[in-house]
């Protein structure tokens, strides 16, 4: 007896960002319905998931930051297929990376001592908030990355454009594609 | 002035004695991709994203400092030079602190175009994040080194056009920097005109009008055309 | 005996946070503390930029 084949699997995550490359998913608008009916959306922000699963291909989105997200990609990428660095923080580090110039203790000193009026000291972490890393990272300075989808935030088209190309099992178009 | 005939990829294509292999393909459409050019300005070869093969010599030559030669072959599109243009442009996004979302020349960007006509989607090397600062004490413009690319238009303009010579640069290597006269804040130099001329040559973010927003940095890269034309035709004011 | 139990990740919001929920002996919550784990550091790096620039940066905050 065949197995049916089942729907491909989808997961998104979203690290050190601002969720805007998440909001230009949903910018799909319609097409989410046609993405539902070809791909199961299995983890993601958007969906209640304590542990990440098996599968196909999983968005990411948003820089390596503090601990917690340096933990949290090695786990996707060994549980992910097809993983693509998604928006210009996870490919390039962008906005997020841009306190590497200053260096955390400054970045830190500034949030937590000099601008706080109310609680002034620097978090303990209780074990619970992650610590920063020295030096954000895009996604492939951790682990290898499949393909590549840049914009701040990418437009919806080319979004839609990839996730199909690939469930189509298509070789991805990337003309067209631009920093910012 | 005697004529030179050569063959630029599958075209053939002639040039003036004097003339350089880059002057020649941009009369002949044939794009040679570039980011320390601008017509009207005195060539350095600082960018070398023109490299073109040249038949008979190994080394890749600058399109824009040689001289074409009769009977010279030359190409500019083979997978070598897509390969060198491509580290090139990612040699320079590592380099400084190139944050297309949040610049002024979103959209309006040599470096930003040129990244993506090469298919650039990622950069391969390790940035470099550099601390580098933002010069706004002029009245009119502003100066962020992080975008600055070291093209040196800036230099160039303002010494052979506005005659000014505000720019050059200090320093060398990774710590090279743009400087206004003797390393003093742009606000303060006593060569610097305000003409702007340095504002609409830069290809990057890097000096741009105060007050512009994200992406609202438009520049007027063709001005240079109407001096350049002024001087050839000797239009004088006085 | 007392716990804690971390719940991780928060999940349909916007960002990242985990509640850490503190047990004492008998069973009964004793405290919860929700903790937020997101943090870029946007007061220091808007620090010598244009003011104009502000909007665009300020708006990858969220």
């Amino acid at each position: 007896m065949d197995s049916v084949k089942r729907k491909p699997r989808l997961a998104t995550v979203w690290l050190g960002g601002c969720s805007g490359c998440h909001m230009s998913f949903v910018d799909l608008d319609e097409r989410l319905a046609e993405l539902a009916s070809r791909a199961d959306l299995l983890a993601s922000p958007l969906t209640d998931y304590k542990d990440f699963p098996e599968v196909d291909i999983t968005l990411v989105e948003g820089a390596v930051a503090n601990s917690d997200h340096l933990e949290h990609i090695r786990l996707v990428r060994s549980r992910t297929k097809t993983l693509i660095s998604f928006g210009d923080c996870a490919v390039t580090g962008n906005v997020t990376a841009m306190r590497n110039s200053f260096g955390v203790t400054d970045v830190l000193n500034r949030c937590y001592l000099e601008n706080s009026a109310v609680v002034v000291g620097l978090p303990a972490g209780n074990q619970v908030v992650p610590a920063l890393l020295d030096r954000v990272r895009p996604v492939h300075e951790v682990v290898e990355v499949d393909y590549f989808l840049q914009g701040c935030p990418p437009p919806a088209d080319a979004i839609y454009d990839l996730i199909m190309d690939l469930l189509h099992e298509r070789e991805p178009r990337t003309d067209g594609r631009r920093f910012g | 002035m005697s004529v030179k005939t050569l063959q630029i990829d599958d075209k053939m294509v002639t040039g003036l004695a004097g003339e350089t292999i880059f002057s020649v393909a941009w009369e002949n459409g044939i794009h040679i991709p570039r980011l320390c050019h601008v017509g009207g300005l005195s060539d350095v070869g600082a960018c070398r994203l023109c490299l073109v093969e040249v038949e008979g010599q190994k080394k890749l030559q600058a399109a824009c400092l040689t001289r074409v030669e009769e009977g010279m072959v030359v190409r500019t599109g083979t997978a070598r030079l897509r390969e060198h243009r491509r580290l090139i442009v990612e040699l320079l996004l590592a380099e400084r602190n190139h944050v297309c979302a949040v610049c002024v020349s979103n959209g309006d960007c040599e470096l930003q175009d040129l990244a993506a006509e090469l298919g650039i989607d990622h950069v391969r090397l390790r940035y470099q994040f550099p601390a580098l600062s933002v010069d706004t004490s002029h009245a009119r413009f502003g100066l962020d080194h992080n975008r600055c690319i070291l093209c040196t238009r800036c230099v160039r303009v303002c010494d052979l056009v506005e005659g000014a010579h505000t720019w050059d640069i200090s320093g060398r290597g990774a710590k090279a920097v743009i400087i206004s006269d003797l390393g003093e804040p742009w606000g303060k130099s006593e060569s610097c005109t305000d003409c702007g001329k340095c504002v609409q040559v830069c290809p990057t973010g890097a000096l741009f009008e105060k007050g512009s927003g994200v992406g609202e940095m438009r520049k007027n890269r063709s001005f240079l055309k109407y001096i350049v034309t002024a001087r050839e035709k000797r239009q004088w004011i006085r | 005996m007392s716990e804690r139990i971390v719940i991780h990740p928060v999940t349909r919001i916007e960002g990242h946070a985990k509640i850490s929920i503190f047990v004492d002996d008998a069973g009964e919550i004793d405290s919860a503390q929700f903790h937020v784990t997101e943090f870029r550091g946007f007061e220091k790096i808007c620090e010598g930029r244009p003011f104009h620039e502000m909007p665009g940066l300020m708006s990858r905050i969220s």
